[in-house]
């Protein structure tokens, strides 16, 4: 079985609206797979239902061949998938250091009562989630700014500590959702090259994005949705030429 | 890697706990005073009980006002256990602890899953029901006459080795919920605090952490009621009104949420007020109201809070820019996890 990440024929309600209606698509390891679409065409609904932040009504979300459907939010996270806000949700009351540390939560295996005590396992797991983080956080630019408090953090400050939390996950897969809002031109340069190293090192993505040059420079393949259906997908450049999402996405 | 700047003051907090150390384990010499030894002694009771109650008032948020219903169920079974049934004093306080610990659970189970405000309301109908259920259930608590609390065995059968008792059980449930702050665990009982959803998104188990937060809570609660039943040498329904309950988590307010040693404070004027005002008792309740008052106003992180704005002005932490340039190299090694 292949190791893809896949929504099989999704649909979701939201009382008589249908928000996703019967989308399917398929993240790769070391592919960046762009979701495009206006404004209430569903895309991060769609991130949610895979995420498993919404109940699914029909269809299927799919692991590595596994079917994770039916798999809590916390299921999800612990198989490999992982994912950002559109508006960060971090934890503004804990350093930059910490908030990148729960991202190995998935790692812990030492029980309440260890961690009371102090036994060796959950110091152990403590200084092999405090380096995984730190070095993320140097990764991604944060390295001078771990022991701040993350509310004391810039936006784009806190849109790439997001991504180094869900990088010390270790996940397979890597869900942003518009990552690149609220981001200088710069920073968008600086966001894409750590979601090319991102994606070099074998981790899928999906990038849910509004700025379509941004997608259209970074993705591999594309799926544009308009009302909750797809209208195209493909790769870049297919998605790009075809008629329809010029005509409803890029309005011209 | 990039160089950090190195922890300043790094001794500091050390050298303060271990001057607390000290002081509390000297305090029979310093004093000849008992009965200002009984007032330690009831600091470091409550202590017990508000220590863990910070973990999940504090880092946890979940409002709980009910655990005088926990200290009152520790006491009773201490009392029937080491005193009528004639167990170990010791290993009836351990039972009272684990009886907490399991009503805890019984109590956490429907009720975690309730929105803050409910669970809040379910602790307090728990507080009101124990205490209703110790007047009216004579046959177990001799109902308002009440029933004489065991002493331990020497070298615990004095004031002062009661007090080294008390000391030293605070000191160890302190240090375990240090640990448990310190750690991951304390991480993710903040997490899901602040924002369930980024909790939930790294695997943080919501509803489980709550549970075992709640129960470790009931269980120090319980070892509490044991310790305070000694400490009075007989208790009755009344010393555990539903007040308490609503001092013990107010303790907390003053102290501040998620300093581990802010609501020290907070049982110590807790315990302290009653006793030091005298002739002013009946005024205990308006004093304790009114720095309930001028906190919330004042200082609303509390002491805690105070005591950490003073440590990172201190600390003096350099305002380095935040102009993030990412290090994509040191970023696929992390990734590939060989650093």
């Amino acid at each position: 079985m292949m190791p893809f990440l896949e929504a099989r024929s999704v649909v979701k309600r939201f009382g008589g609206l249908v928000a996703v209606d019967d989308v399917s698509l398929q993240l790769r390891p070391g592919e960046v797979h762009g979701l495009i679409g206006p404004n209430g065409s569903g895309k991060t609904t769609l991130l949610n239902l895979i995420s498993g932040y919404y109940p699914i009504d029909e269809g299927g979300i799919h692991l590595a061949g596994a079917d994770v459907t039916r798999q809590t939010v916390q299921g999800r996270a612990r198989a490999g998938i992982a994912r950002t806000f559109q508006t960060p949700k971090l934890v503004l009351s804990l350093s930059v250091l910490d908030n990148a540390m729960l991202g190995g939560w998935p790692d812990v295996r030492s029980g309440f009562l260890e961690t009371a005590f102090a036994t060796s396992r959950p110091r152990r797991e403590e200084r092999e989630i405090r380096d995984r983080a730190a070095t993320m956080l140097d990764g991604v630019g944060l390295g001078a700014v771990l022991k701040r408090r993350a509310d004391l953090l810039e936006h784009t400050a806190q849109r790439f500590l997001e991504i180094a939390r869900a990088l010390t996950m270790r996940p397979k897969f890597i869900l942003l959702d518009e990552p690149a809002g609220g981001l200088t031109v710069a920073e968008i340069d600086r966001l894409a090259a750590i979601v090319g190293v991102i994606r070099d090192s074998g981790i899928g993505v999906l990038l849910v994005e509004h700025h379509t040059d941004f997608v259209f420079r970074i993705c591999d393949r594309v799926t544009a949705l308009n009302l909750g259906k797809t209208i195209a997908h493909g790769t870049t450049g297919e998605v790009r030429r075809d008629p329809d999402v010029i005509r409803v996405y890029l309005g011209a | 890697m990039k160089q950090r700047p190195l922890p300043q003051h790094r001794h500091v907090r050390p050298l303060i706990v271990g001057i607390f150390a000290v002081f509390a384990a000297a305090l029979p010499y310093i004093t000849g005073n008992l009965y200002y030894l009984h007032v330690a002694t009831i600091i470091g009771v409550y202590w017990v009980l508000i220590s863990t109650l910070n973990l999940l008032v504090g880092f946890t948020g979940q409002l709980s006002v009910g655990h005088v219903g926990l200290l009152a169920i520790g006491a009773y079974a201490f009392c029937l256990l080491g005193g009528g049934q004639g167990w170990n004093p010791f290993l009836a306080l351990f039972a009272g602890g684990t009886i907490c610990a399991f009503i805890g659970l019984l109590l956490g189970l429907p009720s975690l899953r309730l929105p803050g405000f409910y669970f809040a309301m379910a602790t307090l109908a728990f507080g009101l029901i124990v205490s209703e259920l110790a007047l009216a259930e004579q046959w177990l608590t001799n109902g308002s006459v009440g029933m004489p609390a065991p002493s331990f065995p020497a070298p615990f059968d004095t004031p002062w080795g009661f007090y080294w008792l008390v000391l030293g059980i605070g000191a160890f449930i302190t240090w375990m919920t240090w640990n448990l702050a310190r750690l991951m665990w304390g991480r993710a009982m903040v997490a899901l605090r602040d924002s369930t959803v980024a909790a939930s998104s790294v695997a943080v188990p919501i509803y489980f952490t709550k549970l075992m937060v709640f129960v470790f809570s009931g269980f120090t609660a319980g070892i509490a009621g044991g310790l305070y039943a000694t400490s009075q040498s007989y208790i009755t329904p009344d010393a555990f009104i539903v007040n308490l309950g609503i001092y013990f988590f107010v303790a907390i307010i003053i102290g501040g949420r998620g300093v581990i040693i802010g609501p020290f404070i907070g049982a110590a004027v807790l315990a302290a007020i009653p006793e030091l005002v005298g002739p002013l008792a009946k005024y205990g309740t308006f004093f304790y109201g009114f720095i309930l008052l001028m906190v919330v106003l004042v200082l609303p992180g509390g002491f805690g809070e105070l005591i950490t704005n003073l440590s990172a002005k201190l600390r003096r932490e350099p305002q380095v820019s935040t102009n993030i340039e990412p290090d994509l190299e040191a970023l696929r090694l992390a990734i590939r996890g060989r650093i």
